[in-house]
C-alpha cells in the first residue's frame, strides 16, 4: 500500500507540473462557467419573457422556474462531463503511461521493490486524484455561478446535492482514466495509445446509448432520456444487453436526478450508481492484468 | 555472505524461439568492476535485463548478492542499483523531486538527507533544485547514477552508461564508477562499447557473442595472454575472430 501511494503521490505532483493536465483544470473550469451562463441566460430570458407576458395578459400565472431547483441552472454540465471529461480523463491516464515508458522510466521504476500492480494502481489513483481536484475546482465555480445567477448562494441540502453529483462524476471518469492507462501501457504505439480510448469514448457515449434507447429519440440529444419508449421486442432485448454497459447514460440519468432537474425521474439512482461502480471496478480490475512486459515494451511515435 | 556478488548457471532467454542469450554461466567476484563485451544484439542488453529482474529468463537460473532471482526478486531488487540506456527521467520536476521520487520507491522514509548526501559526493548538489528539462545528456546521467546510488546497493548495473556522452562527460563518469567502486565498495556490471573505458575501469571482462559467453577473465590476465595485441581493441577483435 505503501508504494502504491508513492507512486500515487509522484504522478499527482507530475500532473500539477503538465500542460496537459492544466489545460483539463481550465477546460473543467471553463466547462463550469460556461454552464452556469447558459443556465443563467435561460433562466433570465424566460423569467423576462414571463413578466411581460404577465403584463400583457394582465392576470397571475405560475413562473416556469418556480418548484424548479436551482441546480437546473447547472444543467449542461452533466453533458460536458459526458462529452469533454470523460475524453479528457483518457487522455490524462494515456500521457501518464506513455510518458515512463518513451522517457525509458518504466525500467527503472520496474528494477525497484516495486510491484506491477501498486504502480499500476499507484498511477491510476494519482491521476484519479488530480481529476478529483479539478472535480473540486469545477464544483466551487459551479457553485459560486449559481450563487451569481440567482443572487442567492445554495442552501445547506442543494450544496450536498452538488457534491454528490461531482463525486458521481469522479466515480463515472473511473473506467476512462482506467482505459487510457491501459491503452498508454499496452500499445506499440503512442498514436495507437490515444486512437483506442477515442473508440471506446465514441462507443460508451455515442454508440451503445443510440442501440440501447433509440426508443427514447429525444434522448440522443438531451443530457437525460425522456420518459415515452417503444414496447418493442427488439428495443427491450438492446435495453436488456446494453442497459447496464450504457455507462453513460447512467451518469446522465443518476447525475440529472441528484442535481434535481426537470424531467428525470429521480428513482432507481441506485441502478445507475451501481453499474457505474461496476464499470469502475472492473476498469481497475483490467488495469491491474497489464503486466510488467507490455510496460517495458518500446515505444514508436 | 557469499563471495560472490552475480553467479548465472545455463542462463537462457529466448524470443519465439530465438535464443537472445543462451546458456550463461557468469561468476562476478564482489567488489570487482565487470565489463560485457559484444556487438550490437549480442545479448548484453538482455543480460542485465535479466539480472535487474525486468525479464523472466527462459530456462536456467542466476543469484545475485546472494539472492535467487526466481524467488526472491524483490530481495534481489533492494540489492541492486540500474541505470538503462538512454533513460530521460521527468523533466518537468527538479533533481531533488525526481530522487525523492526513486528513493521513496527503494524503502527510504526521508529521502532529503540522503539524496544531499549522495549529490555532494557526485559534486552535483548545486543543481538540487533545477528541473531536468535544462539538463544536458551528461548530466543526465549523473542524475541516472545518483538514482541508481541512493538505496547504497550491493551491485550496481549500467547498461552502456557512456552511450552519448562528450570526453568529458565521458571521464567524468569513469571517475565516478572508480569511486564507488573504491570508496563505496560497490560491485559494478557495466555493459559497453569503449574498449578504452574498459581498459581505464574494468578488473575483469566477458565477451557474448550471439547470446554465447565466448570469453571471461581479468583484465590482468588478458592482457597478459595475448602477448601480441597492442589493446584491447585488438585483444577483442582477436577473441571475436577465435569464435566465428
Amino acid at each position: 500500500m505503501r508504494q502504491v501511494l508513492v507512486v500515487a503521490r509522484h504522478e499527482l505532483r507530475s500532473a500539477a507540473r503538465e500542460r496537459l493536465a492544466l489545460a483539463l483544470l481550465v477546460v473543467f473550469l471553463g466547462m463550469a462557467l460556461v454552464s452556469s451562463s447558459i443556465g443563467w441566460a435561460s433562466h433570465h430570458t424566460v423569467t423576462k419573457v414571463y413578466e411581460q407576458t404577465v403584463i400583457q395578459m394582465g392576470r397571475h400565472v405560475p413562473n416556469p422556474f418556480t418548484g424548479v431547483s436551482p441546480l437546473e441552472i447547472t444543467r449542461n454540465t452533466v453533458v460536458y462531463i459526458v462529452l469533454i471529461g470523460a475524453l479528457l480523463a483518457a487522455v490524462v491516464g494515456v500521457r501518464s503511461a506513455v510518458r515512463d515508458r518513451r522517457s525509458g522510466v518504466a525500467d527503472l521504476i520496474l528494477s525497484r521493490p516495486v510491484g506491477t500492480h501498486a504502480y499500476t494502481l499507484g498511477k491510476l489513483l494519482g491521476v484519479h486524484a488530480w481529476i478529483g481536484i479539478v472535480l473540486v475546482a469545477a464544483a466551487s465555480v459551479s457553485w459560486v455561478g449559481v450563487w451569481f445567477a440567482l443572487k442567492a448562494p445554495l442552501s445547506a441540502s442543494e450544496t450536498l446535492s452538488l457534491a454528490q453529483f461531482f463525486a458521481l462524476a469522479w466515480l463515472f471518469l473511473v473506467p476512462f482514466s482506467a482505459l487510457g492507462l491501459i491503452a498508454g501501457a499496452r500499445s506499440r504505439h503512442e498514436s495507437t495509445a490515444l486512437l483506442v480510448p477515442i473508440l471506446v469514448w465514441v462507443a460508451v457515449v455515442f454508440a451503445i446509448p443510440q442501440l440501447g434507447t433509440a426508443q427514447h429519440p429525444s434522448a440522443l440529444l438531451n443530457p437525460v432520456p425522456s420518459g415515452a419508449s417503444t414496447a418493442d421486442l427488439l428495443f427491450k432485448v438492446n435495453q436488456a444487453v446494453l442497459g447496464p454497459v450504457s455507462i453513460a447514460e447512467h451518469f446522465k440519468h443518476g447525475g440529472g436526478a441528484i442535481l434535481h432537474l426537470r424531467d428525470v425521474d429521480s428513482t432507481a439512482i441506485g441502478g445507475d450508481v451501481v453499474s457505474l461502480t461496476v464499470a469502475a471496478v472492473l476498469s481497475v480490475v483490467a488495469l491491474t492484468l497489464v503486466g510488467r512486459s507490455s510496460m517495458r515494451r518500446p515505444l514508436y511515435e | 555472505m557469499t563471495e560472490l556478488a552475480i553467479r548465472t548457471s545455463r542462463l537462457t532467454k529466448t524470443y519465439n524461439g530465438t535464443p537472445a542469450l543462451d546458456d550463461l554461466t557468469i561468476e562476478v567476484k564482489r567488489g570487482e568492476v565487470f565489463g560485457l563485451l559484444g556487438h550490437n544484439g549480442a545479448g548484453k542488453t538482455t543480460t542485465v535485463s535479466l539480472l535487474t529482474t525486468l525479464l523472466d529468463p527462459s530456462s536456467g537460473s542466476a543469484e545475485v548478492d546472494g539472492h535467487d532471482l526466481a524467488r526472491d526478486a524483490v530481495r534481489v531488487r533492494r540489492s541492486i542499483g540500474y541505470l538503462p540506456e538512454n533513460v530521460e527521467f521527468y523533466d518537468a520536476l527538479t533533481l531533488e523531486e525526481n530522487l525523492a521520487f526513486f528513493a521513496r520507491l527503494s524503502g527510504i522514509a526521508k529521502p532529503a538527507a540522503r539524496i544531499a548526501e549522495v549529490l555532494r559526493f557526485l559534486d552535483f548538489d548545486r543543481h538540487e533544485r533545477e528541473r531536468l528539462a535544462a539538463f544536458s545528456k551528461g548530466m543526465r546521467q549523473r542524475v541516472g547514477i545518483a538514482q541508481a546510488i541512493l538505496h547504497a546497493p550491493s551491485v550496481l548495473f549500467l547498461d552502456e552508461p557512456t552511450s552519448g556522452l562528450d570526453p568529458t562527460g565521458v571521464k567524468m563518469l569513469r571517475d565516478t564508477i572508480i569511486r564507488l567502486n573504491r570508496e563505496l565498495g560497490m560491485t559494478v556490471f557495466m555493459n559497453t562499447h569503449l574498449l578504452a573505458e574498459v581498459t581505464k575501469t574494468c578488473t575483469s571482462i566477458g565477451v557474448l557473442r550471439a547470446g554465447r559467453l565466448i570469453y571471461q577473465d581479468s583484465l590482468e590476465r588478458t592482457l597478459e595472454s595475448f602477448p601480441g595485441q597492442d589493446s584491447l581493441e585488438e585483444i577483442y577483435l582477436q577473441i571475436e575472430t577465435d569464435a566465428a
